[in-house]
């Protein structure tokens, strides 16, 4: 088997925790303020909409900043890198995140299906209407949450637990 | 998490000789790195022992060092180099002045 060269196929550099934890934060935070300025937003007319659509554009832009950060060529995006560039610790490293991005994903949708089962089915709030009004913006948040946020999970989990690097690593 | 609970916590640690062994021999991380086919941070995380490595690395690290694996790698703490050829130990320096 040939062997790889694994040495400069990830550029050297990570940044540490307090970094990766601030484009986590970037990323998780921006998204939820999305959604929250974007349904705040939707019943308004006049300025108030507008300042809640600059609001969300803000808040978008953070999340992509965070996204950006966080998907770059490093160590620390292992799960989203090809298997060639991976050494075996890293594929460690990848497959634990993983696993856990998977029990957490199984928790949330989970959840998720049992609350939108009851509120939508079962309606005990009388509040299924609200469901089909918004389905712009229930589907887009769906598909943001369902195919965006997995996507990046397990590479955020590694951003906010992998420790800070020794000094002579930086 | 604390850089002692990392992936291998639970399991007995593997003590190595990989830091003096690349010292020995005038090497960088990055060098070693791309000796043995791994990431360069992963010389350093062997090195600190915060990771185990695979037979397959193992038996790389010995070919590479051209030594026997159990002279890289230990479940037990190595004797140092010092009192292993002269006998010398921190108390008892072998050499006199």
């Amino acid at each position: 088997m040939m062997r790889q060269s694994y040495a400069n196929e990830i550029p050297m550099t990570i940044e540490v925790q307090s970094t990766r934890r601030l484009w986590v934060s970037l990323l998780y935070g921006g998204w939820a303020g999305a959604i929250v300025a974007w349904s705040i937003g939707m019943p308004l007319h006049g300025a108030a909409q507008t300042a809640t659509w600059i609001a969300t554009g803000l808040c978008a832009l953070a999340a992509l900043i965070g996204f950006a950060k966080l998907m770059a060529r490093t160590p620390i995006n292992a799960p989203n890198l090809e298997d060639a560039v991976l050494d075996e610790r890293l594929v460690q490293m990848r497959d634990a995140a993983m696993r856990t991005a998977y029990r957490l994903l199984y928790v949330a949708v989970s959840l998720a299906g049992a609350a939108l089962f009851t509120l939508v089915l079962v309606n005990p709030l009388g509040c299924a209407k609200a469901f089909t009004i918004n389905r712009t913006f229930f589907a887009f948040t769906s598909l943001f949450s369902a195919v965006f946020l997995p996507l990046i999970l397990p590479t955020t989990l590694i951003a906010w637990t992998a420790p800070d690097p020794p000094a002579d690593e930086l | 998490m604390s850089r002692e609970k990392r992936i291998d916590s639970g399991r007995p640690p593997i003590i190595n000789r990989l830091a003096v062994l690349r010292a020995e021999r005038g090497l960088s991380r990055q060098q070693l790195a791309e000796a043995l086919g791994v990431n360069y941070q992963t010389v350093g995380y062997l090195e600190r022992g915060e990771y185990n490595p695979s037979l397959e690395l193992a038996f790389r690290a010995s070919e590479y060092f051209d030594l026997p694996i159990e002279a890289i790698f230990s479940r037990s703490p190595f004797t140092p180099m010092s009192e292993q050829l002269y006998g010398a130990t921190p108390d008892k320096p072998r050499v006199q002045r």
